[in-house]
Formats: structure tokens, sequence, C-alpha cells
């Protein structure tokens, strides 16, 4: 009997008992289902709380302030910081041929004056454009929006500025809080507009201290919570960095609170998380304190592992117990059709014809129910993360967003059609064994 | 009712090969191209494991049906007739002695070779027609050329030709539940001649039937014994069926107690 032949005998087979097909095929569907969407879940929790670690940046990030490092905090993830060190563009160069490291992109802050026309600050010193109303103290951050994935920028809501703007930036729902706009309000503000003051410092001409600011308008298009430096406003590198030079030409003798460092900082991405100490002793070793949450990360990595290997568990124990449904139905498929299969015999079945039919229902049954099972499964998945995602949007948090795993999609198809000729292993071969006389009544 | 006769260039013939093909030089000098085998059986004992010990089911048989017989095993339940069947179909090993059919040892057949032979030389009719009730009454019968690795064309041409030769054609879509004893019976036997087998082996075709459906069976099976040359073997409780064979052999007990002549005068076996 040819295999084509055999597939459709077995898939006859298999339709001449819908019902118990069925069962075993929802029995396969469950545990497909249940194994997926435990570990769509997992991965997905595993990625979550990983990206809050690395505040959505990517895990192998160190972040270089523009500071010598305390030789007392060595391997901490949060040192306290040495006396300011200026970071050039010769120390980003020699950091960036560091072994190890793979990105090296800068950091410019600026001061900045935020004025937000008809929105009083609840803590603003009342200086500003006119008709700007209150203006409050905060920092500018400005980084390549090219490489906005690289940095530990995590959007809340809107977008991100488009690279290059020099009208669109990002805010932080801390600078937004200072203007009592909290929770989901912080989506009402997108598209205001507020004026960004660089401040100079100098002297007039009888010696007095005076502060000139360089105002631009620019556009809200996103809240973002953000750690690559320290700021309420994200902004385009060339926006910022134009007003950090209008700050840093004042008079260093009445603005000495001015950052004067070409760079407010770097961020390094290593090679992999494995590199990531011996970068961080590498660029400690060029005169810059460095952090990075490679402790808390290796830690939580291995309690997530944990979850995941209990959650993996828990799926392949569904579909061991789906197999041993399998097993049965066709152990009793095999003690139903004992004379069914004594006619194949007798009217010439090999006793691989027998086993191949066997083992081909079985894995039909494995296959639509793992199939059918890895769909569900995701589409769980997708619910929980929905109604996760609800809950901490709300909270003002970013929300969860599930990618679709095809690897464990196929993977899971696959393996539960292995799993389901395996199981099927054992009443092929009893049927196969079955002699031809079962066709005639002794 | 006509017979269709399959004139394949490789007809099923011991001795068989891996597909129960014969050498092309193994021709018969039938009519239609075809001859039966004959059956020899010698010393063979037979028993089953029963709770208290091995029961001897035969004990001793030794009989002869030549090529283009017509044999009835007749005698009581028990008497081993099925039992015998089974051996000569290769359903069952044989345990003791020795069996040929047309001049090949059964008892040295296995494994593929031995489903060649079920598949090919010999075509087995079921007292309980022995049809699976999931296919269709074309698809029983094609179920065996489907085994024989035939093509699909091809298996579905003799198909129709035999399925008209029993007259089946009209109720060919239907499933087993569907039919008559008489009807599923003609299934079986078209089945059994799907892949020209020379040797038919018949476990009481009538056994579930009614006189007259019994009756036309008979005839079918005698019209494809005498049309197609293949020897025919039937098992059978009816004597006057039996008289209807050119051999009767008596079971009883295991033994064959006598081996009446066509004309219907017995001689004592053995």
């Amino acid at each position: 009997m040819t295999w084509a032949d055999t597939v459709r005998f077995a898939a006859r087979s298999v339709l001449r008992r819908p019902g118990r097909a069925a069962l075993t095929v929802v029995a396969v569907t469950l545990a497909a289902a249940l194994f997926t969407a435990m570990l769509t879940m997992a991965a997905t929790a595993q990625g979550r709380v990983l990206d809050q670690l690395a505040k959505g940046g990517p895990l192998a990030g160190i972040q270089v302030a523009a500071a010598a490092p305390d030789p007392s905090q060595a391997g901490v993830d949060n040192p306290t910081r040495g006396a300011p060190k200026p970071i050039d563009q010769a120390a980003l160069d020699r950091i960036a041929r560091l072994r190890g490291v793979d990105v090296v992109l800068p950091i410019v802050t600026a001061q900045a004056l935020v004025a937000w026309p008809g929105h009083g600050a609840t803590a603003g010193n009342g200086v500003g454009p006119t008709g700007s109303g209150s203006v409050v103290f905060d920092q500018m951050v400005g980084v390549d929006l090219g490489h906005l994935a690289d940095f530990p920028v995590t959007l809340s809501s809107g977008r991100f500025p488009t690279p290059g703007s020099e009208t669109e930036v990002d805010v932080t729902p801390v600078l937004l809080a200072r203007y009592g706009i909290t929770g989901t309000r912080t989506r009402s503000v997108l598209g205001a507009q507020i004026v960004l003051g660089a401040p100079r410092g100098f002297r007039s001409s009888d010696g007095t201290p005076v502060f000139r600011s360089r105002w631009t308008k620019a556009v809200i298009v996103g809240v973002v919570t953000q750690q690559a430096g320290s700021g309420g406003v994200l902004a385009s590198f060339g926006l910022v960095q134009a007003a950090h030079r209008w700050t840093a030409a004042g008079d260093p003798t009445v603005d000495t609170d001015a950052d004067r460092s070409p760079y407010a900082g770097l961020f390094v991405i290593a090679r992999g998380l494995d590199s990531v100490p011996s970068v961080r002793a590498a660029i400690e070793a060029v005169g810059y304190s460095t952090s990075a949450p490679e402790n808390l990360i290796a830690t939580v990595e291995r309690y997530v592992h944990v979850v995941e290997i209990v959650l993996t568990g828990i799926g392949v124990i569904a579909l061991a117990i789906a197999s041993l449904g399998i097993m049965n139905a066709m152990l009793a498929a095999v003690r139903e059709r004992r004379r069914e299969i004594g006619i194949l015999k007798a009217v010439g079945a090999r006793d691989r014809d027998v086993l191949r039919s066997f083992l081909i229902e079985a894995a039909v049954m494995g296959a639509v129910g793992g199939l059918i099972g890895t769909v569900l499964g995701l589409a769980l998945a997708r619910l929980v993360a929905a109604i996760v995602d609800g809950y901490l949007t709300s909270q003002g948090l970013a929300g969860v967003h599930v990618s679709t795993p095809y690897l464990l999609g196929i993977a899971t198809v696959v393996g539960a059609t292995v799993l389901a000729v395996v199981a099927g292993a054992v009443p092929a071969r009893r049927a196969a064994a079955l002699p031809a006389r079962e066709a005639v009544e002794l | 009712m006509g017979i269709v006769h399959r004139r394949d260039p490789v007809q099923p013939v011991a001795p068989v090969d891996g597909r129960g093909q014969r050498p092309p030089d193994a021709g018969g000098d039938h009519p239609g191209g075809e001859d039966g085998l004959a059956v020899v059986g010698t010393a063979l004992a037979h028993r089953y494991d029963g709770p208290s010990g091995p029961v001897p089911v035969l004990v001793d048989v030794t009989f002869t049906v030549p090529r283009d017989g017509y044999a009835a095993l007749v005698g009581p339940s028990g008497a081993g007739k099925t039992t015998l069947l089974s051996l000569i179909g290769g359903l069952e090993p044989v345990q003791s002695g020795t069996l040929e059919v047309g001049g090949q040892d059964v008892a040295a057949l296995e494994g593929d070779g031995l489903a060649a032979y079920r598949r090919s030389t010999v075509g087995f009719i079921f007292q309980n027609f022995g049809l699976l009730e999931a296919l269709t009454a074309a698809e029983n019968v094609e179920l065996a050329a489907t085994l024989a690795g035939d093509r699909a064309a091809e298996r579905q041409r003799r198909t129709a030709e035999l399925l008209d030769a029993v007259g089946m054609s009209p109720r060919a879509a239907h499933r087993p539940g569907a039919l008559s004893g008489g009807e599923r019976q003609r299934v079986a036997i078209a089945r059994a001649l799907v892949n020209s087998p020379r040797l038919i082996l018949a476990d009481e075709p009538t056994g579930n039937l009614d006189a007259d459906t019994s009756d036309e069976v008979m005839h079918l099976l005698e019209s494809l014994h005498r049309d197609r040359g293949c020897t025919l073997m039937l098992v059978t409780h009816d004597r006057t069926l039996a008289a209807r064979a050119a051999q009767q052999l008596v079971l009883d007990r295991g033994r064959i107690t006598s081996v009446p002549t066509p004309a219907g005068r017995s001689s004592d076996a053995g």
C-alpha cells in the first residue's frame, strides 16, 4: 500500500469514529493551547521584567557619567560618582575602541526653562517670555533619535520626535506632574506647544550677574519614561546641543551650575550581557563612572527562568497527559478493531501497512490538535496580555505587547505531532502484531 | 451474469516473490489464461492453547485437491474445517506437517511473502463477509488491489468490472451496513477476486444467507470456478451444498474420516 493510500485509509478510520477522534483532538488542543499560552506569557513576562530593568534599553547597556569612578563602588549596579570629569570626543573615541564594546551613543543635556502657555506650574518662578505663564526649571536630554531603540527610553503614549526635528519633543511624566498632569491625563498633552529656554549667565556692564535665555517653541509629540539622562524633556541631539552650547558659552562665574562637558554621558552597549562587567571595568580604567543593572538583571533572570521552567513544566505535563489520552484512545481502537485488522491482513496487508495506518491516525490527531491548540494558546496569551495592558496603561505605565512567536507555534505543532506518534507507537505495534486469524471466528 | 477475466501480463502464482507475483513463464493452460492451484496437505496437525492445556484441532490431516479442483470441507462444528481453511489461506501458521499450494510450501512463508500470498494467490471469502464498515462496497473491493500497490485507475477499472460481474454495480457506493446479506457476500466475492487469485477459499459463504440467496451465491462461486479455472475450496455444514462439489473432505474431531468421490461414493481416508 502506498503512503498516499495509507493516509487516505487512516483518515477514513479517524473519521469513522468522529466522537472519539474529536475528544482526542480536543485533549491535544487543550494541552497545546496551555503549553503555547504558558510559554508565550512566560516569554512576555520575562521580556517585560527585563525591559523594565533595562528601562527599555538593551540589557547589555552601560551608562557612562561625566564623572570619575569611585574606587570603593566597583561592581555596584548604581555606584556613587566621583568628581565631575568632562567627556569629550577623544574620550568617546577611546571608549568606542575598548574590547567588548559594540556601540557608543553620546548623550547631551542642557538646562531648560519650560514655559507652557495656559498651564500653571505647581512650582514655577514667574519668569519667561511674554504670555508664557509660569516657568519651571528642568533639563533637556538630547540623543540621536535614529538610535532610540538602543537607549533606555520607553514610550508611554504618542510617538518619538522625528529624527533631526528642531521642533518636536517628548516629555516625561515627572515633568507633567509638575504641572499637575498625572495618570491617563498625560495623553491629553499630545500636540501641546511649549517654549523651551536655554539660560546663559553673563555680567552686565556694571558687573551685575544677568541671565538671558534663548527661547524655542516645541510641540509635545509623546510621553516617555527615559533613563538616558536626567531631564524632563527628550529632544533631538542637535536641538539640545545648540541649547547646551548657548548655556556653556556663558560666564562661568555667573552660572556655576552650567555643565560644560561636551557630552553629559554616554550610553555604551556591550557585545552581550556577559561582556558587561569587563566593559564596565575597562571604562572605569579610562576614568569614568559607569552604571548598569547587571547584578539585578542576573538575579531577576534566575527567578524568571525558574518561573519559565515551572510554566513550561505545566505545559509539558499537559502534553504528556494528552499523549496518554491518544495512547488510551488508540489502544481502545485496536481492541475494537481486532477483527478489522485481521481482515486487512487476511486480504494481504503487511504488518507495516497496519503500523503506518495507526501511526498516521495518531499523527493526524496530534497535528490537528497541535495546530488548533497553538492558535488558541496564542489567542489566550493575547487576551491575558490585553487585560494586563489595559491595567498598566490605566496606571500610566507602558503596556505589554505580545509578539507572535512563530517558532514556538511551529515547535508546538511539530511537538504535538511527534508526541502523538510516540504515544501511538505502542498501539500501532500491537495492531501490526495482530494475527490474520482475527478475521475469522474460529 | 458474466465473469470478467483479468489478463495481466504477470499473474500471481506460486512461487511468489515479495509482491506475490510469479515468473512470466508460469502461465496456465486454462482458456482464460489462468489455472487453479493444487493444494496438498500432508500429516497436518494443529492445536490451540486452551485454559487446561493444548487443544488438538487437526490431527494427521492428509489430502489433495487437484488443480482446478472444487472441494467441500464438511463436518460438524468444531471438526477443524475453518482451521484447515485458515491454514491453507495463510491466516494460521502451519504447526506440523506440510502444506503445499501450487507446489509452494506455505509453512515457509512469512512476513511480506506471506502477506503477498494472502493478497494475490488466495482469495478468502468469510462467513460473516469480512467487509470494512467504513468503506463503500467499491472501496472494499478496491482495498485488496490497493494493498497490492496497484495504480488507482487500474484498480478502479477492475473493481467496476468485478462489481458488475457479481451484479453489484448499482450498490457500489453503499456501505456494508446498507446492504443485504446476499449483497454483502457478493461484494466479498468480488473483493476476493480483485487480485485474480488462483485459489478461492470460502468459509461457509452461505452460512448467513437464506436458501434462495445461498443458491445465488453458490452459482456465482461455481461459475467463477468454472469460468476462471481457479481452484475452489469451501467450508459448509450443508450436505446438499457439499454434494455440488467435485470432492468432499469430511472432517470429524480434527481428522479426515472420508474422502467421498465426485460420484458420491465415499472411501476411507488415510
